[in-house]
């Protein structure tokens, strides 16, 4: 507490004595902006998602009409594109929240700028995510099943309760470090947004001052959420491997699947936010305050994780590979030369080996080389899921002959839909909340050092919120 | 030449006789092998079951003259199909006892006129022998499957074991317990709920500090001290108010908001 009482409150944040007032200035006012209106540009975006998810309710409710014919789905591979895209949006959803919480946890300063957009990640890609069982289900009715029939042994109940679970909490990790910001905004915005926006951020600031006893409460709250949501977000992908490590599928009978699971969550994670860092830096002109540090460091994070998802992929293989018992020759067949050999080649150079290279040499170890190595791990990885689903369900349980599955349009349809409504929520939460938890970055972390915030370029003037533009470091 | 003529029909004659012996001895072989012992199968069923119910399935062996044969390996198999395919499937095995009695069990999962048939394959003395029963299963209203999923822990969602597991028969359970032991499997979902409840009880935890924040919030507004004035873009009491922040704010409204 005696180091809250040296610092000066402005505006319900702590700032410390010496910071500069410009940069401080600028920072609120590029954090601030977006949430005032919105361009051209930003409604003509919002038509175009709107379209895509229009097209996607079409596919449904032909879905719904028909039944899950109209799939590629059938007897004998009875899961698809869904579950793969479950899997997917879920364990994208890990990065956002178990790493910001891990960087809190470790006091890890560098990451306070991309906190939040972490966060968005989180909770956008849980609610598309829950939304595919409900959708491979064919008849959302029977979702009522579950409340009526559901048994505790069933894996599938242990999912819905885990994400149900996380979503909330995840939920309540990004409202809280939020509060400090809605009172910046109701007190900095005002009547520059309308009635309802301020309304909105007077209710969801709670009265915020930034008194010490508000602060302290503040992150006591954190500090427990904090503490939860890791187990929290690690039990979900574990629980979400658990469903089809508990099938009797050869290929999916693996004991390291959660750990597998969980460490795909965060590989892929890490990808997301990497390019959603990117998007919203460029579209909301942040390069002063995610700079090369964010991305580079995130990328080492990205390295670090190929070398375990190597590990683990080699650890399987060999492993299965040596006993070849009963399943494993066909599916070895079937992966590494045969129908799906191309997927998961790709999976293994372009999702694995060729974004650590990327990373790992000075030279491309830039913004640019980083981004691209994360949109190929967030391929790579769909295509993994998809491999796991698939080549799972395609080895035969007797003897028949192997089924194909082919998805069709219906379930393209979807999965566009899916990411449309993905980038939809982003695109609305972006105007609702600031994206850069600017409270954290004004205690915690301050200006960018020097060469970072060079790599950011120059500010444009008229951002300054007419300020004189100087330096500020 | 002559010479070797004499030698060369010996040798055809010698040829001939071997094969005309050897045609004669396979016919020979060959009932031989169906001489072999004959052995009689006789298959005993319950006339009825229960979907579901744990039938025991008896086949008794005996030689041609009625004598039963010890040490024989017995299959008991049932026809079925499944998809496309169809055939005997392997529902128990077992050797015969001194009586020449096999005896397997068999877990019934079809209702129906279901057939059993037990079978010995045979050997070099005995020959095999085949032999079928049939019983009734009705088919009673439960799941065929209940409580068989997941890890039982005893203590934890099975009833806690004392001694051998063999041992804990309902029989043996004591009357005041045994209400509790027919309870707990229903209970199996507790250390799930355990662990669901400690997290949401953190979660209401979480949101009470939030009311105290809010609290807080209304306790210190009156002062003002802390809060900037959007209206007036001065901070009351504040050491160091932020000089462009009114003027910011003027800024982001004469831009009409847009990126």
């Amino acid at each position: 507490m005696e180091a809250v009482s040296r610092w000066v409150s402005q505006s319900g944040v702590r700032v410390q004595p010496g910071l500069p007032a410009a940069w401080r200035e600028r920072l609120e006012a590029r954090a601030l902006r977006p949430l005032v209106g919105g361009g051209r540009g930003y409604l003509l975006w919002l038509v175009f998602l709107l379209a895509v998810i229009g097209w996607a309710v079409h596919a449904y409710s032909s879905q719904v009409e028909d039944g899950l014919i109209v799939t590629g789905m059938r007897d004998r591979i009875s899961w698809g594109v869904y579950i793969a895209s479950f899997v997917f949006f879920i364990g994208i959803s890990h990065a956002g929240t178990l790493l910001s919480a891990i960087l809190r946890a470790t006091r890890a300063r560098w990451q306070m700028s991309i906190t939040r957009m972490a966060e968005f990640i989180t909770v956008v890609a849980l609610m598309v995510g829950a939304l595919f069982p409900l959708i491979d289900m064919g008849r959302p009715d029977r979702l009522l099943n579950l409340l009526v029939f559901g048994r505790w042994q069933s894996p599938l109940l242990w999912d819905v309760l885990a994400i149900t679970t996380y979503l909330t909490g995840s939920s309540l990790y990004l409202y809280l470090p939020l509060v400090p910001d809605f009172a910046l905004c109701r007190d900095r915005l005002g009547p520059a947004v309308p009635g309802w926006k301020r309304w909105f951020f007077q209710a969801a600031a709670l009265g915020w001052n930034g008194s010490p006893r508000q602060h302290h409460t503040l992150e006591r709250a954190m500090t427990v959420m904090m503490v939860i949501i890791i187990p929290v977000a690690v039990s979900v992908h574990t629980v979400v491997s658990w469903i089809f490590a508990m099938t009797l599928r050869d290929p999916l009978n693996s004991t390291i699947f959660g750990a597998y699971f969980v460490a795909g969550a965060i590989y892929s994670g890490i990808a997301a936010i990497i390019l959603l860092m990117a998007v919203l830096r460029k579209l909301l002109h942040l390069e002063e305050y995610i700079t090369q540090t964010q991305f580079v460091n995130l990328g080492y994070l990205l390295a670090e994780f190929t070398l375990i998802m190597g590990y683990m992929n080699l650890s399987e293989y060999v492993t299965t590979g040596y006993k070849m018992q009963e399943g494993a020759p066909f599916h070895f067949q079937q992966l590494m030369v045969g129908p799906f050999a191309g997927l998961f080649w790709f999976y293994i150079f372009g999702g694995l080996l060729v974004p650590g290279l990327i990373i790992l040499r000075p030279r491309t170890r830039t913004i640019a080389g980083v981004v691209a190595a994360a949109l190929l791990v967030l391929l790579a990885m769909w295509v993994e899921r998809y491999l796991i689903v698939v080549t799972g369900f395609r080895v035969p349980l007797m003897p028949y002959q192997p089924a194909d599955y082919l998805p069709t349009w219906v379930e393209w349809s979807i999965l566009a839909g899916a990411f449309a409504l993905f980038a939809l929520l982003i695109s609305i939460f972006a105007k609702l909340f600031p994206v850069i938890s600017v409270w954290e970055v004004i205690e915690h972390r301050g200006p960018e050092p020097v060469a970072a915030a060079r790599s950011a370029g120059p500010v444009p003037r008229r951002e300054l919120g007419g300020l004189p533009q100087r330096s500020t470091l | 030449m002559r010479h070797t003529g004499m030698h060369g029909g010996w040798w055809l004659k010698a040829t001939s006789l071997a094969l005309a012996l050897l045609a004669l001895a396979a016919p020979g072989a060959a009932f031989a092998q169906t001489t072999a012992e004959p052995t009689t199968i006789s298959v005993a069923l319950p006339a009825t079951a229960e979907l579901g119910q744990l039938v025991t399935l008896q086949a008794r062996l005996l030689d041609g003259s009625g004598q039963p044969l010890a040490r024989a390996a017995v299959l008991f198999t049932s026809p079925s199909s499944f998809l496309n395919v169809s055939g005997d499937a392997v529902v128990g095995r077992a050797m015969t006892d001194e009586q020449g009695l096999a005896v397997a069990t068999f877990e019934v999962r079809s209702a129906g006129q279901i057939a059993i048939q037990a079978e010995f394959r045979g050997s070099a003395r005995l020959a095999p022998a085949r032999g079928e029963a049939t019983m009734a299963v009705g088919e009673a209203a439960r799941q065929l499957y209940v409580q068989q999923a997941g890890v039982r822990v005893p203590g934890l969602n099975a009833p806690p074991a004392v001694g051998p597991l063999a041992m804990m028969d309902e029989a043996s359970i004591p009357s005041p317990l045994a209400a509790l032991y027919a309870l707990w499997p229903s209970m199996s979902g507790w250390p799930i709920a355990a662990v669901l409840l400690t997290i949401w009880s953190l979660y209401v935890f979480v949101v009470a500090l939030l009311f105290r924040v809010a609290r807080a919030g209304g306790e210190v507004r009156a002062p003002a001290q802390l809060r900037w004035s959007s209206q007036s873009g001065a901070a009351a009491g504040t050491a160091e108010a932020s000089p462009g922040g009114n003027r910011w704010s003027q800024e982001v409204q004469s831009q009409g908001g847009g990126r």
